[in-house]
């Protein structure tokens, strides 16, 4: 679901994100967000900085990652034989 | 003396797993606290982005290569023309046995006179190089 919302910026560049964007990203104070722009779409994005422990909760496990790495590096050196 | 690591792709691959194996946690979360000066090849990312991206889709990648870039202190370092030279050279004499991308990082490595640690577990000896094998098997 997405929101959108109209903010001013101040003239130190410093804009608020709204609370109801802040909650439904569970933002709090001191999270870190990657700003990026776009020229070509005319925008500018704002990604949150995701927690290492909600990124491995989403994760594969040890085993199966050591698994993907090693068939991945068969292929690229068998290419040379 | 701090030491001084290069990470190659395993390491930071497994640090993201739902069940990180200790040594690699322990490994990241000294990098994060500045009791090892880390380096990685910038070529090292791409890798681990591609297998993140095989495992969970682009998005995901994206995400753990942003958190890792903004929570974990390590110099990220592109190639340049003496690391291509160096890299290359380990390339044409192990083509068989090392990949590009671990070419890079033992470049890196030997340059930056720093630990490699790796999860690879057959690479050949090469002067210079000090590693630091991690075995999950």
């Amino acid at each position: 679901m997405g929101i959108a919302r109209m903010v001013k910026m101040t003239n130190r560049g410093m804009i608020v994100i709204p609370a109801a964007i802040r909650k439904q990203f569970d933002l709090k104070d001191g999270d870190q967000l990657v700003i990026s722009s776009d020229s070509d779409a005319h925008s500018i994005t704002l990604v949150p900085i995701e927690s290492i422990e909600s990124l491995r909760a989403k994760s594969l496990t040890t085993k199966e990652a050591l698994e993907l790495m090693k068939s991945s590096r068969t292929i690229e050196l068998g290419l040379e034989k | 003396m701090q030491e001084i690591a290069c990470l190659d792709t395993g390491p930071i691959h497994l640090f993201f797993m739902k069940d990180c194996p200790e040594p690699i946690d322990s490994l990241i979360k000294k990098v994060q606290r500045r009791e090892i000066m880390a380096f990685v090849a910038a070529p090292v990312l791409l890798e681990v982005f591609k297998h993140l991206c095989v495992g969970k889709g682009r998005e995901y990648a994206e995400s753990c290569l942003q958190t890792f870039q903004s929570k974990i202190p390590a110099t990220i370092t592109p190639l340049d023309i003496p690391l291509i030279f160096r890299a290359g050279s380990l390339k044409c004499q192990y083509r068989e046995e090392l990949s590009y991308i671990d070419c890079t990082a033992i470049a890196l490595a030997i340059r930056e006179r720093a630990i490699l640690h790796t999860t690879e577990k057959e690479l050949p000896k090469i002067k210079g190089l000090k590693t630091k094998v991690y075995n999950f098997d």
